[in-house]
């Protein structure tokens, strides 16, 4: 059950998770705002998104600082996992605007600025996944280390299935 | 302290490896693809000012006709800043000069192969067939795409100009490899005006400037590279405007007319302006629209050609306008694909003359006063793909081959009005489909009206994922052979091409035999 208990004073929790948690949501954040000015000719979807999730990426890293509430917590997890799927998704079909048609520009000398961009991201997003759920316990933690496999399995899935899709 | 158990780690490593996998295995796969250039070497955007390219003088003109001499050439450009890329142009240059010609006064344009025997890369011998888009050509002048000119060979092209103002343009159009010639740089604006254009107050002069869009894959060499998926179409990462990766044009307080190409292979646009304000389309393939017509955005598929006039006195000195490329589905977009140029605002004084876009331009426009009641027929083409090949009906130009070039796909009388129905059911690409000699009024598109910016006569028809498109055209002024075709180039290489014949079977000049290329030397013009 989900409650407004201060994850400093559950006890079992790791409480310096919140450390490793808070600065990559911290630094996703940040990438996310500088992604939003990068994609400033995209149009207002696209800069509304990467700003959006810099803003709120943010907002949680800050909390993870202070003490989180488990429902704090639990939506750091919830929207770094769906951070991760979109970006996955985005790279890999054509499923959402910026889909298989956002092709990397291929540069046989190093990866694109674009690309290390959104893998530094993800790293960093991975790092909080981690960490998140160790500053949980009992049910609320098995309920989002299930949702991590199933975010993993359902981009599987869906990395195999989008030729049949596009 | 709670602990990370293998079954937690397991969890873990299923999402890990998806989100850093995943993404890492589509930009290997590019990377391994081809041996693109950096992107890092490209030039930056909007710091290479727009090249125009320059008018042809013709050697001699006499009461009637002015005489011009191109020729196809090979040719060294510097369009990555150190790294040579070798194209072909006319008369050397990419895009080749721009021919400007009064409605009336006749042209003869000689055509001089000088190509080299083979193409440097694909190793195909470049026989080359011109084609004046937008001109009610003769068919033996029309650019068939069998009437081929072959290096060391040379051909006299007459063109009456006997239609409306208005924006062509010369390309290649010889069998099989269209799309390689024009991407090797195979094409070229043509004006003609008229005393209706000269009269209107609309920008003219330097305030009227062509626009070639195009768009190139380079190798680190500098050379450019030609992928074609599959004969589905080449998508570059490079856009270039007369030549030029994204230009910066210099543009004073008052209006400009653009006069814009898409001369892609397989790219469509749709184009609008970083400010949020509408471009006035004032013209389209086949001339000035009734009239002008404002729009936000502006899609233009492959040959299909918009006159524009973008007002500049609202912005401020040293302002940048950027012309952006929104996309169109089935054209692969990359990092810099969605910009095409800008425009800098300067402070400079300017003519205040011919700065104007009246309520009117051409309401007599002729194909768009042609109405369904005049109709004798409608006629109904499907454009599929079937076992690899791209086909019209069924039929591709292979089948015209065969046939010794009597097959054809459609029969109108001189002068008919008929409807034609064209049919897209695929939903992984678009067709823009060009229909020789004529020009046409979109009537409908899948049973709603026509889009904003088709507004005026028109020569190519954006065919969409899933669209039937309806227009109407009167056939004439010439009896003949003439071709139909989709211009997605390699689409129309392999082989979505058939032909259509005006008038009684056999009637109209041959377009083969009629006025065939001859070996050089050539006499003077």
């Amino acid at each position: 059950m989900v409650t407004m208990t201060r994850v400093a004073a559950g006890g079992a929790e790791a409480t310096w998770a919140r450390w490793p948690a808070g600065a990559s949501l911290f630094l996703a954040g940040a990438a996310h705002l500088y992604a939003g000015v990068e994609h400033a000719d995209h149009g207002t979807l696209h800069i509304g998104f990467f700003l959006g999730a810099g803003v709120v990426q943010i907002l949680l890293g800050w909390q993870l600082f202070q003490a989180p509430r488990t429902w704090e917590v639990v939506a750091a997890a919830a929207v770094t996992l769906g951070l991760i799927a979109t970006f996955v998704v985005s790279r890999t079909t054509a499923l959402l605007p910026a889909g298989a048609g956002h092709h990397d520009s291929p540069d046989p000398a190093a990866l694109s600025s674009e690309a290390v961009l959104g893998l530094v991201v993800v790293s960093a997003e991975l790092v909080s996944v981690v960490a998140l759920p160790m500053m949980l316990s009992g049910r609320v933690r098995a309920v989002v280390m299930n949702a991590v496999l199933l975010t993993g399995v359902g981009m599987w899935v869906l990395w195999l299935g989008a030729p049949l899709l596009t | 302290m709670t602990q990370l158990s293998r079954r937690d780690a397991l969890k873990f490593s299923v999402l890990g490896a998806a989100a850093l996998a995943l993404p890492m295995e589509r930009l290997v796969d590019a990377k391994e693809a081809s041996d693109r250039i950096a992107t890092s070497r490209l030039p930056r955007r909007y710091t290479t000012p727009l090249a125009v390219p320059a008018v042809l003088a013709p050697v001699r003109s006499t009461a009637t006709t002015d005489y011009y001499v191109v020729t196809q050439q090979p040719t060294v450009a510097e369009i990555i800043p150190g790294l040579p890329t070798e194209m072909w142009g006319y008369n050397g240059l990419v895009p080749g000069p721009t021919i400007k010609t009064q409605r009336g006064r006749e042209a003869v344009v000689r055509q001089i192969n000088a190509l080299p025997q083979r193409h440097p890369r694909l190793g195909y011998e470049p026989t080359t067939s011109t084609h004046l888009h937008g001109s009610p050509s003769l068919p033996q002048f029309d650019g068939y795409a069998s009437d081929l000119t072959a290096p060391e060979q040379f051909k006299d092209y007459a063109y009456s100009n006997t239609m409306e103002a208005r924006t062509l343009w010369y390309h290649d159009h010889g069998l099989h490899h269209t799309a390689e010639n024009v991407y090797m740089g195979l094409a070229a604006q043509y004006h003609t005006t008229d005393e209706l254009e000269q009269s209107l107050p609309i920008p003219r002069g330097e305030h009227d400037i062509p626009l070639i869009l195009g768009d190139k894959i380079f190798a680190q060499d500098g050379s450019l590279i030609w992928e074609d998926n599959g004969h589905s179409g080449l998508w570059g990462d490079v856009i270039v405007v007369n030549g030029t990766p994204w230009p910066v044009l210099n543009v004073k307080r008052r209006k400009y007319r653009f006069r814009i190409l898409n001369g892609s292979i397989a790219r469509g646009y749709r184009l609008a302006l970083s400010t949020g304000e509408p471009m006035t389309v004032i013209a389209t393939d086949g001339g000035l629209v009734p009239v002008p017509k404002p729009v936000s955005s502006l899609r233009i598929g492959m040959a299909e050609r918009y006159d524009v006039v973008i007002d500049f006195s609202k912005y401020r000195p040293g302002q940048l306008v950027e012309l952006r490329n929104l996309g169109v589905k089935n054209s692969i977009d990359y990092d810099h694909t969605g910009k095409v140029m800008a425009f800098k605002v300067t402070g400079d004084s300017f003519d205040p003359s011919n700065d104007e876009v009246p309520q009117e331009l051409n309401p007599a426009a002729p194909a768009m006063n042609l109405d369904p009641s005049m109709a004798s027929r409608t006629r109904r083409f499907e454009f599929v793909r079937t076992n690899g090949l791209w086909t019209i009906n069924g039929k591709t130009w292979e089948n015209v081959i065969a046939s010794d070039f009597q097959e054809v796909i459609a029969n109108p009388g001189l002068d008919d009005v008929e409807v034609w129905e064209f049919k897209n059911n695929s939903g992984g690409w678009f067709h823009p489909v060009h229909v020789h000699l004529i020009d046409f009024k979109v009537l409908e598109r899948n049973g709603r009206p026509p889009r904003p910016e088709e507004c005026g006569p028109k020569d190519v028809v954006y065919v969409g994922e899933g669209e039937t498109i309806r227009l109407i055209a009167r056939f004439g002024p010439h009896e003949g052979k003439y071709m139909i075709h989709c211009h997605n180039l390699p689409h129309e290489d392999h082989d979505m091409m058939h032909q259509f014949q005006v008038g009684p079977a056999g009637s109209g000049e041959d377009p083969i035999e009629g006025a065939p290329a001859q070996p050089l030397p050539a006499p003077p013009l």
